[in-house]
């Protein structure tokens, strides 16, 4: 008998409506797959019982003729997103304990379509980081070369894919911890436009950037996941209220007549399938068009001064009084300090003290201010670039992943490793990464078109 | 001006700002959807969002929006059609989010006055801004010996800030601002503005400098003062504790202090130099709030009258004296009962009767006018009962008298106890018959001039009748009687 785990998600739809498995058993095979790379460490939670049952009721569903859109598959959800009654830590030892009373939102909607839940996927703590090293639950190592890292923060998600221990993961963006570990791990992977995902149930990292999205081991895996997951949500004031095409039927497999921009400040450095993608493109019709970015070098600091300033109040929650870890003291002062103290790894507590730094009277006029304003300004690069193309095209991450070593010694904080990323989380725009690590950039609320050609980019052999 | 205090060295006036938070009525908080109400079981009220969950967003209550609009037009304010909500972040055990969610650099209504009364007049005190936020929970010291305890119940009620100009020149004037500002919310239905329930708060900024100079000297903020007669006692104790200390020469920090009405004075809480950087900045979690003209319009045409307006109306339609006017409209109770009660009744009457004997009844037990044992519409009808002749307005405080006892209607005391005015001349000419016969030496002396008798006559008839006759009537049938004899 062929591996079930083999299947894409798209393939396991097709067998499970088909009838040549139940999801019981799809699920099952997973979560043997899940044992026997559980080295690996991409799981922080791993939850076979929910996941049976889940299989159960949703052979049940499909028996009676009520099979939702991801009926029976089983997912991997990203340990940022809250589900109730299984413990949710955002990879931080101050949550190690926390489980929710309540379901995000998004992974709601991948319940009531009948997706199966595996478990929790490992991430950097509070999603600060592009190694996973910084997780409390220990570094996820890359299937590909289990010396390296999978990339991040989403990379206990990409790990999970790669290795075939889920057909599909969730993830969350703030600064590109979607693409960058797909990238890593060779997946797929779709941040849509800020608004189309709800963030209620998130846990917050900086939120108006924060953007859930999916991983997958193919573009029209991630269109199917995350069609389900959008649309508008009233628990969360910035969703949108925008219609959800049906991604996954939008993939024509063509680009010919599209105009499709190449910045010149993402192609610095590039990959070794840089030219041969170019090539691809041009042989399948497209119009490939010069574009200047000219303020992509400025959006790293922006970055860092709005998400560490939004991140510092928004994890100012995290003190001990109402649920989590509490490290005693004897002054309420004393017990905050004991807390979260112990309670976040050191990166968390970097970046706390320089977004406290960014928003205090003094920081706000210096950092915060002109952040916003340089953020106006790269949004401007986007709309100009938009006006003469339909896409942007480049790498996603130009370097190979490092070694858990390298990033231990800090890496992550290399160039090249997100500066191709980072612009399009400031502006909000949808952007995704396919399989072989290239990119695609499009217009605000314009996913369709994103998915679409790195559907094709996916077809490039 | 009135408040001037003579100090050694100089005439010194009083510089005073206010700002007062007044909670929002509403059946919800104003980012989440727990109930807003008043009291309960500790932690009753809370929803994940309200005790700061992961993930949790907040979501704005368009009621709290409406209440804040409809508060700014009783300001007189002007309404911003675009306002922005910032955090305000500080670390304590009742915050549970760690910041708090309030409007700093665009509130949602700018500018307005409110019109205070006092001895020298009338004068606009300047209201700077209103912003919407959001309440604390509370902190409970008292419960466990070394343990601190949290009710969640009023975090996350909505608060109008309302922060007055520096305008405010006396004790008086703090007061009768912020009288007038509790009842405008009263009126508006916007904050019940019940300061000892603490859905009223009030913070005092006070300084002061010499009589004729210009700008501000050192200002000191006295917290959370929970009565109007409270705020004008912290006021006049800090005016006279920096006059002190100008005089002397000693210096005071700019500060935050504790206004003690046990002991009659105001203590440092936190100085200047130790005071917050609340890092305010936008909440990325909500857009800005952008209001049409339209729903702007649509609430100021659903506006209630104001107590100014009312009192005008009061004046000019019914002819009350500005006096009466202000007493009847200083309270929106007050005034609706008062319009229930002049329904199809003479106004002027039935304002003596409210200020006269239906408030001394009430202030006797202790009852506001809505607890109140008579019913407008029933106070309306003794008027009425009066107007038309039925009783006299003798008769007329006995039956208020047993109105106020059973809660009856006037018309059914006044025929269960037959008070009805005799108006039937035959029977009253009948009865004064009768008592001239018995007394014709009396009459002797009246026919002698002795006019002062006939007072003595008429109370004969009053007896006889136990008040019902029209003391008028009873004149005219005396006077022509005793020509007849």
């Amino acid at each position: 008998m062929t591996d079930l785990t083999d299947l894409t998600l798209s393939e396991t739809l097709k067998g499970l409506a088909e009838k040549a498995f139940s999801s019981v058993e799809v699920t099952t095979a997973y979560l043997k797959k899940m044992e026997e790379k559980r080295h690996l460490n991409a799981y922080i939670t791993e939850t076979p019982e929910v996941a049976l049952k889940m299989a159960e009721e949703s052979d049940n569903r499909r028996a009676n003729g009520q099979a939702g859109k991801l009926e029976g598959i089983p997912m991997a959800i990203k340990d940022m997103f809250c589900t109730k009654g299984i413990r949710t830590t955002a990879a931080s030892r101050i949550l190690s304990n926390f489980i929710p009373p309540f379901e995000s939102t998004t992974t709601q909607k991948l319940w009531d379509a009948g997706a199966v839940c595996l478990g929790k996927t490992n991430t950097d703590e509070f999603a600060m980081g592009s190694s996973t090293i910084t997780s409390y639950f220990g570094v996820t190592k890359n299937p590909h070369d289990e010396t390296r890292v999978p990339g991040g923060s989403s990379g206990g998600s990409a790990a999970a894919v790669a290795a075939h221990m889920c057909a599909g993961a969730t993830g969350t963006e703030t600064g590109g911890s979607i693409r960058h570990p797909a990238s890593f791990c060779q997946v797929s992977g779709f941040k849509p436009t800020y608004g189309r995902c709800s963030r209620y149930g998130v846990i917050a990292y900086a939120s108006s950037l924060d953007e859930p999205g999916v991983l997958g081991r193919s573009i029209e895996d991630c269109a199917r996941m995350i069609e389900v997951m959008m649309g508008h949500d009233p628990k969360d004031s910035t969703s949108s209220h925008r219609d959800v095409p049906a991604f996954h039927t939008m993939l024509d497999k063509t680009i010919k007549g599209m105009k499709i921009g190449i910045p010149k400040e993402y192609t610095e450095l590039v990959p070794d399938n840089w030219e041969k993608a170019i090539q691809f493109l041009k042989d399948e019709g497209a119009q490939l068009v010069d574009i200047d970015m000219p303020h992509t070098e400025e959006a790293g600091m922006v970055y860092y001064v709005v998400s560490q300033g939004e991140a510092t109040t928004n994890l100012a929650r995290y003190d001990g009084v109402r649920y989590g870890v509490r490290e005693e003291g004897k002054t309420l002062d004393e017990m905050y300090m004991n807390t979260r103290m112990a309670g976040f790894g050191q990166e968390v507590r970097n970046r706390m003290i320089l977004g406290t730094f960014f928003t205090s009277a003094k920081g706000y006029n210096d950092y915060f201010v002109p952040a916003q304003k340089m953020r106006s300004l790269i949004k401007q690069d986007f709309d100009r670039a938009f006006e003469k193309v339909d896409v942007l095209f480049s790498p996603a991450v130009p370097i190979k992943p490092f070694t858990i070593e390298e990033a231990k010694h800090g890496a992550a904080k290399g160039r090249f490793n997100d500066n191709y990323l980072m612009p399009s989380c400031l502006t909000g725009v949808p952007a995704g990464c396919a399989n072989n690590g290239l990119q695609v950039i499009g217009r605000m609320w314009d996913d369709a078109t994103v998915l679409k050609v790195l559907d094709v980019v996916e077809m490039m052999k | 001006m009135s408040y001037i205090v003579k100090g050694k060295t100089a005439d010194w006036e009083l510089v005073c700002g206010l700002e007062v938070h007044c909670q929002i009525i509403s059946n919800s908080k104003v980012f989440s959807g727990a109930s807003a109400e008043f009291g309960g079981e500790p932690n009753d009220h809370v929803a994940f969002l309200d005790a700061g969950f992961p993930g949790q967003l907040p979501v704005l209550n368009s009621t709290c929006v409406e209440q804040c609009i409809k508060t700014g037009m009783g300001l007189n304010a002007k309404i911003n059609k675009h306002s922005v909500f910032d955090r305000k972040n500080y670390f304590y055990g009742d915050l549970p989010t760690g910041y708090q969610i309030t409007q700093l650099f665009h509130p949602i209504v700018g500018e307005g006055y409110v019109e205070v009364e006092t001895e020298d007049g009338k004068r606009k005190i300047g209201v700077e801004r209103l912003h919407l936020e959001q309440d604390a929970g509370k902190s409970i010291h008292d419960m466990h010996p070394n343990k601190s305890m949290l009710d969640f119940n009023r975090a996350g009620v909505g608060l109008m800030e309302i922060v007055s100009k520096p305008d405010i020149r006396s004790p008086e004037e703090a007061g009768d601002y912020l009288r007038k500002l509790r009842s405008i919310v009263r009126y508006l239905g916007t904050c019940d503005g019940n300061m000892d329930e603490g859905s009223m708060r009030c913070d005092i900024n006070v300084s002061v400098r010499p009589v004729g100079e210009e700008g501000y000297r050192h200002r000191v903020e006295i917290k959370n003062v929970n009565s109007v007669k409270f705020v004008m006692q912290a006021i006049d104790l800090e005016v006279h504790r920096q006059i002190e200390h100008y005089e002397s020469g000693r210096d005071f920090p700019q500060e935050t202090r504790l206004f003690d009405p046990v002991n009659m004075e105001t203590r440092s809480m936190r100085s200047k130099e130790n005071a917050l950087d609340y890092r305010y900045f936008p909440d990325p979690d909500l857009p800005p709030l952008d209001l049409t003209d339209e729903y702007i319009d649509t609430i100021r045409k659903n506006l209630p009258e104001l107590p100014e307006k009312k009192k005008e109306r009061f004046m000019n339609e019914l002819g009350l004296s500005e006096y009466d006017a202000g007493i009847l409209v200083a309270d929106r109770e007050t005034a609706a009962y008062f319009e229930e009660a002049i329904q199809g009744q003479d106004a002027k009457k039935v304002a003596n009767w409210v200020m006269g004997d239906l408030f001394a009844a009430l202030n006797k037990e202790c009852l506001s006018i809505h607890e109140s044992p008579i019913k407008a519409k029933d106070l309306g009808a003794l008027v009425g009962l009066i107007t038309d002749g039925t009783i006299s307005g003798k008769i007329a405080k006995d039956v208020f008298e047993i109105m106020l006892e059973t809660g009856k209607e006037p018309a059914v005391i006044v025929e269960e106890k037959g008070l009805k005015q005799v108006t039937d001349t035959g029977a009253i000419e009948a009865m004064i018959d009768e008592i001239v016969k018995a007394n014709m030496d009396k009459v002797a002396e009246i026919k002698a001039g002795k006019d002062k008798l006939k007072g003595w006559f008429v109370g004969q008839i009053m007896k006889a009748s136990q008040g019902k006759v029209n003391p008028a009537l009873a004149n005219e049938l005396l006077e022509k009687k005793l020509a007849e004899v």
